[in-house]
């Protein structure tokens, strides 16, 4: 199957692989936060968190002095809303935040170990990647997205496809995001695999579009029977005015957490303390939290996390690395 | 007061108390389980309505929420007894209610504030004029376990508890008209078995103990079983047996003895007899003794002066008998002796008293005879003494053994024995100065003194 191999790098809204070589040559989309002196009602007072350390890994004591945090793109308009979240971490924080947007997951994961990036939002699957390259990186908060921390991947078909379940499929042709998604590759062929489904071997053709929004479309248009997203897609696309209402929902697999909050491993506790605690006091329950989060559609919040949660999608990867030889 | 009558009085009361003990318990186990089960239905309920409303609160989607409880309102919420649900923010403000015309109110009471600093589920009973109500609340948050996180509001509903109480109460009154039901059932069935078991056999046993007590000794208590009742019955048998057997043993016993006692007695009065004879009889003669003589006069005399009866006393002495003993002997003497007695004993009435008054001296008291009668007697008396043969009267003088008689006549001649005794004799002293062989009244003896 030639077209398994193929990629479309489509960016797409939460989960997108990108081209791009090398940190040095992104632009640096730097949207410093202002310390303008806004007031905004603090959410009520929490326990702080824990300071997480994998064993083996000593305290860091790296001071930033202006905090650089990497986030996905997530294939919004750069300037639309982060400069809110900024400044508000930096009102908590007291020193000046940066969000850094980045196109390319890997590099996020890069900018930790390389010490220009204080602190990243990790996919789960490049979570996991990186944790295994760099075992002093551990999830410290989970993203919220429509007031849950996971979500799952659907496969989705034409109502009038005819099919019914998804040993249907054999036979058929299935569009996935790419190889480095978990709600557009890695989950869907897990389940598919536990039904001893093999997409190379079983199906008639395997198309990676880059985004989930080409995957729906590509379903909604007949160019392949089913496709792999995510919810927050399909209510992205509904939206958009794509006829969604025209799917059906084939097969649903895994319980995903949401992306990963990570820090550089040798930053100081008590800063790497008040980041988090920073972070974890923006949600939609307040006028502040909803004007800082309000670049990503459907965030909610961040709530304080740990390594273990990123369990199952390491016990997925393991099975993809015995079905598939490994991920990318 | 019957001891059936108690026994059933005690056992109805154990059993009404029992039941109604067991049945206040069972009711209140079952009210626990019941609310308890109220309680998981209304977790569950929040907990459902919770994962639903979670994703509107996060987005802030009021109108979402007012749709969900819309819907639930729809749902006809007085069937799940559902009296109100509200969903609150952080800050208590209702972004959510059953009823709608306290949107965006604020609840101030002290369960919402308390549901409100809570990171668990509170559930709490409470009484208002609406009757018992159980208080829910859950949180509403988003968190991964072990963690904190993102507490979005609260969800607050009362559930009424009016057809829990009524469901209680409609139980309690069936389980009290079962347990009377029950325990009337019983005491008849414990009457019955009372009856047969224990009455019945201690009324056969009291009336076997009344025939025992008013002597039939072979009564038996007629009881079977193993119980308590039977052992007794079959001690009270073994009683009765052992009462029998004592007692014929002792009938025998008074039987045997008294037969030995009615032996004794007859052998006593033999010898009582004998002893009376030989106490009043001479033994050489065969009459009468001296005491016996004496006694006999004596009472004779009292019997003459009451009835106003004649009484002779006849006083004989055989004429020179000391030479005969001398001729003769004493045996020889003796055996004159003996034939006197034997004539006097047949010549005399079975009425008259004759004695051996001493040596050879006699006496005779004749009753109810005069001196003619006694004269005449004793004159017979001489004659047929001189008549009659005796062995060695050749050596008497005149060559036959005679003997002399004085007689003495009450009440001419005396009134006491004294007086009677002094004449008889007398009159024979006088005989024997006369010459002897012959008869002399007391009278003669007078006139002739006189």
């Amino acid at each position: 199957m030639p077209g398994a191999r193929s990629h479309m790098l489509i960016p797409h809204p939460r989960n997108t692989g990108f081209p791009v070589s090398g940190l040095p040559t992104l632009a640096l989309l730097v949207l410093v936060a202002s310390s303008c002196g806004q007031t905004a009602r603090m959410p009520p007072a929490r326990p702080p968190s824990t300071p997480a350390l994998a064993p083996g890994c000593i305290p860091g004591t790296v001071v930033a002095t202006r905090f650089r945090l990497g986030l996905p793109r997530y294939g919004t308009p750069m300037t639309l809303g982060h400069e809110a979240l900024a400044a508000a971490l930096s009102r908590r924080m007291g020193v000046p935040v940066d969000l850094v947007l980045l196109d390319r997951y890997d590099e996020l994961a890069q900018g930790l170990g390389d010490g220009l990036l204080e602190a990243a939002v990790l996919p789960p699957l490049e979570y996991v990647k990186a944790r295994d390259r760099a075992p002093c990186l551990t999830a410290r908060l989970t993203l919220v997205f429509d007031g849950t921390v996971h979500y799952s991947s659907y496969l989705v078909v034409r109502k009038d496809s005819g099919l019914t379940g998804l040993r249907d499929l054999v036979g058929h042709s299935v569009a996935f995001v790419d190889q480095t998604s978990a709600s557009g590759w890695l989950f869907p062929v897990a389940r598919l695999a536990e039904m001893s489904i093999d997409p190379l071997r079983n199906l008639s053709d395997v198309l990676f579009l880059g985004n989930h929004r080409a995957v729906i479309q590509a379903v909604l248009a007949g160019r392949a029977t089913a496709g792999a997203t995510y919810p927050g897609a399909m209510e992205s696309a509904r939206r958009d005015g794509l006829d969604v209402g025209s799917l059906a929902i084939l097969g649903i697999a895994g319980r995903i957490p949401h992306d990963a909050v990570v820090l550089r491993p040798d930053i100081d506790p008590a800063q790497a303390r008040a980041f988090v605690d920073a972070l974890a006091s923006l949600n939609t329950s307040t006028a502040e939290g909803r004007s800082a989060l309000a670049f990503s559609d459907g965030l909610s919040g961040f709530v304080p996390s740990s390594d273990g949660v990123y369990d199952q999608v390491r016990e997925v990867v393991r099975l993809m690395t015995h079905y598939a030889g490994g991920v990318p | 007061m019957t001891l059936r009558t108690r026994v059933l009085l005690l056992g109805v009361g154990l059993i009404l108390a029992a039941n109604l003990g067991l049945g206040a318990v069972m009711l209140a186990v079952q009210r626990q389980q019941v609310l308890s089960e109220v309680q998981l239905r209304a977790r569950t309920f929040l907990d459902v309505l919770g994962v639903a409303t979670v994703g509107p609160m996060a987005g802030n989607r009021i109108d979402v929420l007012d749709q969900q409880l819309a819907a639930l309102i729809e749902q006809n919420l007085d069937a799940l007894d559902i009296r109100f649900v509200a969903i609150v923010d952080t800050d208590l403000r209702v972004l959510a209610h059953s009823r709608q015309a306290l949107y965006g109110s604020t609840l101030g009471d002290a369960f919402a504030r308390e549901a409100a600093a809570r990171d668990l589920s509170l559930v709490r009973t409470e009484h208002d004029d609406d009757g018992e109500t159980l208080l829910v609340s859950l949180p509403i948050q988003t968190q991964i376990p072990d963690e904190h996180g993102i507490r979005w509001g609260t969800i607050i509903a009362g559930f009424g508890l009016d057809r829990l109480s009524s469901a209680l109460f409609r139980t309690l009154v069936g389980s009290v008209a079962s347990i009377l039901l029950v325990t009337l059932v019983a005491a008849a069935l414990a009457a019955a078995v009372l009856d047969g078991q224990i009455v019945r056999p201690l009324r056969r046993l009291t009336q076997a103990a009344a025939d025992l007590a008013a002597g039939d000794l072979s009564v038996r208590a007629d009881i079977n079983g193993r119980d308590e009742i039977a052992h007794l019955g079959e001690t009270f048998n073994q009683m009765a047996d052992t009462l029998e057997r004592n007692t014929r043993s002792l009938e025998d016993q008074v039987r045997t003895r008294t037969s030995e006692l009615t032996e004794s007695n007859r052998r006593l009065c033999e010898v009582n007899d004998r002893l009376q004879h030989l106490a009043t009889t001479d033994g050489l003669t065969g009459l009468f003794n001296f005491r016996h003589f004496d006694a006999t006069l004596r009472a004779e005399l009292r019997r003459s002066a009451r009835l106003s009866a004649p009484l002779t006393l006849l006083m004989l002495d055989v004429d020179n008998f000391k030479d005969f003993n001398d001729h003769c002997g004493h045996p020889a003497g003796d055996e004159i002796l003996r034939r006197i007695g034997e004539i006097l004993r047949s010549r005399l009435r079975a009425t008259d008293v004759p004695c051996r008054y001493g040596g050879e001296e006699f006496a005779a008291i004749l009753l109810d005879s005069g001196k003619a009668a006694g004269i005449e007697v004793a004159e017979e008396l001489r004659q047929r003494i001189e008549a009659t043969p005796f062995e060695g009267e050749e050596h008497q003088p005149g060559g036959r053994l005679t003997i002399s008689i004085g007689v003495a006549t009450f009440p001419a001649d005396g009134t006491s024995v004294e007086e009677l005794l002094r004449a008889s004799d007398r009159a024979l002293y006088a005989a024997k100065q006369a010459g002897r062989n012959r008869v002399v009244p007391h009278e003669t003896i007078d006139r002739k003194e006189g």
